[in-house]
């Protein structure tokens, strides 16, 4: 079983990301068409998972096939163009919102909401009431609501485990390691504030790679409730 | 008030004036108006590439607007060092991997047993002739390397290193002969076969 499970990983391994491999910008100069000899070209002619990964850049570019492929890619694209990832400026500007492009009507308006602010903290302090009640779990996410303790800067070597403060309500946490431009690079879930570091995880930990994580908490139904900041890390390239 | 830009001279803009002008005017509702053309041109692209990994436009749907919502979010750090549509590839490729894990939609590797227990034996009973597993991954990228022809070579990393199903990889690359992604493994494990004997023959 070993020795299968060790030929299983060598040979995956062998087919898999290495140091050397190009960056997804080298892989677009080569659609580009870059002239043989140069050493992009030449280490994509003896690395198979380039090769692999210039195939998909590659396909991610051709247009449907076929006519039931063509049909549904128009139904999603119709469904992407009705979606709100993007908001639209007119549904983003409330009613009262318009009001704020009067110079003097947006003064005022400040000047009363002031007022008014100053006036319900003086009644609320006498009162010895509570200043914020929250009125569901859902609409007090906020992205500094937790905070992430380990890792941080830079490191000798992988992280053994992830931790972080626990959220009170949460039920489990959806863990995200970036890139630093921000996109995702890897995920996971934990139903503890920590998140112990896999073997194959800590492969993609390549040294001298900054990489970032941020931690979202999750309720019994999977929705987010709170989420941390992003935390920093590097393992140090060994020499 | 007019915009500076007529909505109708979007389409004259490359993809790289477009997110210059959404920089420029960072939130402002010109700007996301830039960012929504830009989206636009690529949707079909998104689209195309989930609806490979799904096989199912309602799936598809969902994940490309995780994509684009994902991608919209981070529009802001993207400084233009690719091309718009290699950085969205990016996080399309990333995306629907991870989600395929997270949400069991690839099966596991291990249930393919035609491949997965087939694979030619690199590992050597002789202890004193055994080698270290990193020297193993390296003859193992050399005989795919110099052994398996280029479409050979794609399916075999797509489906072993990016754990890709072979239906997946079969719509991915637009695979048209009779048994697609799967006839091009078995070929690959024949010859790799040939070639670890001779290796181990050599050693």
């Amino acid at each position: 079983m070993m020795e299968h499970d060790e030929n299983l990983n060598a040979w995956r391994k062998g087919v898999s990301a290495d140091e050397d491999c190009l960056s997804l910008e080298m892989l677009q100069g080569l659609v580009e068409g870059v002239p043989p000899g140069t050493p992009a070209a030449a280490h994509l002619a003896g690395c198979p998972r380039c090769q692999a990964e210039l195939a998909m850049l590659r396909s991610f570019e051709l247009p449907p096939s076929g006519a039931n492929d063509q049909a549904a890619v128009e139904w999603i694209t119709a469904r992407l163009q009705h979606a709100e990832y993007v908001p639209s400026p007119a549904a983003r500007i409330p009613w009262w919102g318009t009001w704020m492009t009067i110079p003097r009507l947006s003064g005022a308006v400040a000047a009363t909401v002031m007022v008014g602010l100053a006036l319900s903290l003086y009644v609320s302090n006498r009162q010895e009431r509570p200043l914020f009640t929250p009125t569901s779990e859902n609409e007090n996410m906020r992205s500094t609501d937790i905070r992430l303790t380990v890792p941080s800067g830079d490191l000798d070597q992988a992280p053994g485990e992830f931790r972080w403060e626990a959220s009170p309500l949460a039920k489990s946490y959806s863990i995200q390691l970036l890139e630093v431009d921000g996109t995702e690079y890897w995920n996971g879930q934990s139903a503890k504030n920590f998140l112990t570091t896999s073997r194959e995880l800590k492969a993609k930990m390549h040294p001298g790679k900054t990489l970032l994580w941020k931690v979202t908490a999750l309720d019994a139904s999977g929705k987010p409730i709170a989420s941390s900041g992003r935390g920093r890390f590097r393992v140090l390239a060994t020499n | 008030m007019a915009g500076i830009i007529p909505q109708m001279g979007w389409e004259s803009l490359s993809d790289e004036e477009l997110i210059a002008r959404y920089h420029a005017g960072a939130k402002e509702p010109r700007s996301r108006e830039c960012a929504n053309e830009l989206f636009r041109r690529h949707h079909v692209k998104v689209a195309r590439w989930c609806l490979a990994f799904t096989n199912d436009r309602e799936s598809a749907a969902d994940l490309a607007q995780e994509i684009c919502a994902k991608a919209y979010q981070n529009l802001s750090s993207f400084r233009g060092k690719s091309k718009f549509s290699t950085w969205l590839f990016s996080i399309a490729r990333n995306h629907c991997l991870n989600s395929a894990r997270a949400r069991s939609i690839v099966p596991a590797m291990e249930s393919d047993p035609l491949v997965m227990d087939s694979l030619p034996d690199l590992t050597s009973q002789d202890p004193s002739a055994a080698i270290e597993g990193q020297q193993l991954a390296e003859a193992a990228r050399r005989l795919v390397s110099e052994t398996l022809e280029e479409t050979e070579r794609v399916v075999f990393t797509l489906h072993f290193a990016e754990e890709l199903p072979l239906d997946v990889i079969d719509r991915m690359l637009n695979l048209t002969n009779a048994s697609g992604a799967k006839a091009y493994l078995v070929s690959a494990k024949r010859k790799l076969e040939r070639a670890v004997r001779i290796w181990k023959a050599r050693a």
